[in-house]
């Protein structure tokens, strides 16, 4: 149909050409041009593999043994020494029936999810299973999975709600131990001490490229980050620091971009799908900081090994000294100061609340942290998230939010 | 040489709605359509029709912003606003007082609240569900067997409301279902939906806190049960401005005349 006043409209919409060049496509949809470059030749051959981690990862790495994690409280270096490859278990977008037959409805994504793609059979190349002692969910999860007659060990790692509490430290080394008991006594994989250490440089390092990549978020779109952190928990560590390298070095040839627009804070736990990210900067915002369980949660704090220390008892030490999740507590760690803090330290002007329908840690976390930005007037958003997201809402909240945050 | 006009477009999931200002922010025109599929098409008629009936030729549009659930794909403007800012940005235009906005809409609800100057500070949305929306509406008169037009009237007229507590529109309509079935009368079944609707509705807006004037705006605001309902359940008036349905497109074109005169 024609439109005679169209004519002489000026579009004048911020999107993403305004500020990045060219466009790439990794996952099969459309996403952020990348300012700092064209995407790591090692990535872009992945097409679709974010979108579905698993379905194809045995031809992927073949010879790979992968035993499967959800937290980041696992300790991957002893995975990792034992000769295994730590693979995360994230949701995946998909229809979810047979789950829901063995789990309450009150269970989150992740919990469904996964569920879902154990009973159809397509874990059936994990070895074994780690359920770090997180939240509930976690915790009884680990027993759905043990009792749903499949092959797949499944190896439990108690972690003290109270990570201050007099004797966390001893219950941390005391579930070491029995980890290394389970990789020994059911996978028949020894850990000497050799190869632990050379685990934990390989980590540290990992946390270290990560952390330099962090640093720059202005010469890279927020999905891109989110991607390339995405990948280090599905791809073996070797890979992933290979990854960040190149992706740090084109980075590093790139400019520094003088970004407008309000900057935010995300505040949630496993960012699953990152397309929320990718609106934000559509919407002419942009993300300085983050709190999230897969972003830089994950990187802070690296295990202080000296030369004659003892591996294991660096590895406690950093479980008890990471930045806390949602589903712990720590004396010296309150999460609504922690929180502003952040937001402060990065002059973030508001917080995007990203939050699983059915996480009770992040909901009851949340509900301090909302009334402490309060009390410091920064404004929040909170978006509930499940599998799927409906973007036509989502949309509209964000630039709502957006909108609240610019002048004029 | 003609003067020049503003136009606002609202796309909403249930109707289009477009509002065409002069540089005093006088209202040249406005209209109303159903959105049909996706909106755009209602969108550009509609636009055409109203500048038609305002007498404004199209080169005469200095600037246009659009706004509602089909902004996102409709092309023919300089701008898109979110549909929050531009109620809010309506309701004030209409009354200086506004300081809590209640909007419901063909799929969602929102509850916004301004500042003295009319600038947003907080807001909150209705999730995924669709219960106190004007959708539920649609779907309980159906159930009622009456029109949506007729259930505020229906309503007013009972003093004994049935308790309907499922927040969920397709549990809601069971739950509606079964008082019809054990006889309880029209007029009680509508007025405990009603009450049920408000209850949310008043729910979403304690959320960013309720603050006189209260103005609600939207296709819900025309249902006088609606109204008196709010009214009562929060014992504060509640003002339904003229025309609520077309305020969002209001917002939208003092947007256009605000970047119209500065671009």
């Amino acid at each position: 149909m024609a439109c005679p006043w169209r004519e002489g409209a000026r579009r004048t919409r911020k999107s993403w050409s305004d500020y990045c060049e060219g466009e790439v496509t990794v996952e099969g949809r459309r996403t952020t041009g990348v300012a700092a470059g064209p995407p790591p030749a090692a990535d872009a051959s992945r097409g679709l593999w974010l979108a579905d981690p698993y379905s194809d990862w045995p031809a992927r790495y073949p010879g790979r043994r992968a035993v499967g994690y959800f937290c980041s409280y696992a300790p991957l270096e002893i995975l990792h020494a034992a000769g295994l490859t730590p693979l995360r278990l994230f949701p995946v977008e998909g229809t979810v029936a047979q789950a829901d037959a063995v789990l309450p409805p009150f269970s989150c994504a992740l919990a469904r999810s996964t569920t879902e793609r154990l009973l159809l059979g397509e874990l059936s190349f994990v070895e074994a299973v780690l359920f770090v002692h997180t939240c509930d969910t976690m915790q009884c999860l680990a027993d759905i999975w043990r009792m749903a007659g499949t092959d797949l060990k499944v190896i439990n790692f108690p972690l003290p709600a109270v990570l201050s509490a007099r004797g966390a430290r001893e219950l941390v080394q005391a579930g070491q131990r029995e980890l290394l008991r389970a990789l020994e006594d059911e996978l028949g994989r020894h850990v000497t001490d050799e190869s632990l250490r050379a685990s934990v440089a390989l980590y540290n390092e990992q946390r270290r490229l990560l952390s330099e990549l962090y640093a720059w978020r202005d010469r890279l779109p927020a999905l891109r980050l989110w991607q390339l952190s995405m990948a280090g928990f599905v791809m073996p560590v070797e890979d992933h620091i290979s990854l960040l390298q190149q992706s740090l070095s084109v980075a590093a040839g790139a400019d520094g971009e003088s970004r407008r627009g309000p900057r935010l804070a995300i505040v949630g736990t496993v960012l699953h799908e990152g397309s929320i990210l990718d609106l934000i900067e559509e919407l002419g915002g942009q993300v300085v900081a983050d709190d999230l369980c897969t972003g830089e949660r994950y990187l802070q704090s690296s295990v202080e090994l000296h030369e004659d220390g003892d591996p294991q008892t660096a590895l406690v030490e950093r479980t008890l000294a990471r930045p806390v999740c949602p589903a712990k507590r720590h004396a010296d760690r309150d999460a609504p100061e922690r929180l502003v803090r952040l937001a402060r330290s990065r002059g973030a002007q508001g917080v995007v609340f990203v939050l699983p329908r059915y996480c009770d840690p992040c909901g009851f976390d949340s509900v301090l942290q909302r009334r402490a930005l309060d009390t410091e007037g920064i404004p929040h958003l909170t978006v509930e998230t499940e599998l799927t997201q409906p973007t036509g809402q989502l949309r509209t909240r964000l630039q709502a939010f957006l909108e609240l945050l610019s002048p004029g | 040489m003609a003067a020049q006009a503003y136009l606002g477009i609202d796309i909403g999931s249930l109707t289009v709605k477009v509002v065409a200002l002069d540089e005093q922010a006088h209202i040249l025109g406005r209209g109303l359509a159903e959105a049909g599929y996706g909106g755009q098409e209602a969108a550009e008629f509609l636009v055409n029709k109203v500048l038609q009936e305002s007498s404004v030729l199209p080169g005469a549009v200095a600037c246009t912003v659009v706004t509602g659930y089909g902004r996102v794909r409709f092309a023919a403007a300089d701008r898109e606003v979110s549909e929050i800012s531009c109620h809010a940005r309506g309701a004030m235009h209409l009354n200086q007082a506004t300081r809590t906005v209640i909007d419901i809409g063909g799929q969602d609800s929102k509850a916004i609240r301004l500042d003295e100057s009319g600038r947003v500070v907080d807001f909150a949305m209705n999730d995924k569900c669709a219960a106190g929306t004007g959708r539920f509406l649609e779907v309980m008169a159906g159930a009622l067997g009456v029109s949506v037009g007729q259930l505020g009237a229906l309503a007013l007229t009972s003093s004994t409301p049935v308790t309907i507590s499922s927040t969920c529109t397709v549990f809601a309509e069971s739950e509606a279902v079964s008082h019809i079935s054990r006889g309880a009368t029209r007029q009680d079944v509508a007025r405990g939906l009603l009450q049920a609707i408000c209850s949310r509705v008043l729910g979403l807006t304690a959320r960013v806190g309720m603050l006189p004037a209260v103005v609600l705006t939207g296709g819900v605001a025309l249902n006088e049960g609606i109204v008196a309902e709010l009214s009562r359940q929060s014992a504060t008036v509640v003002w339904v401005p003229p025309d609520p349905q077309t305020v969002g497109a209001l917002g939208a074109a003092l947007y256009a005349l605000q970047y119209g005169k500065t671009k």
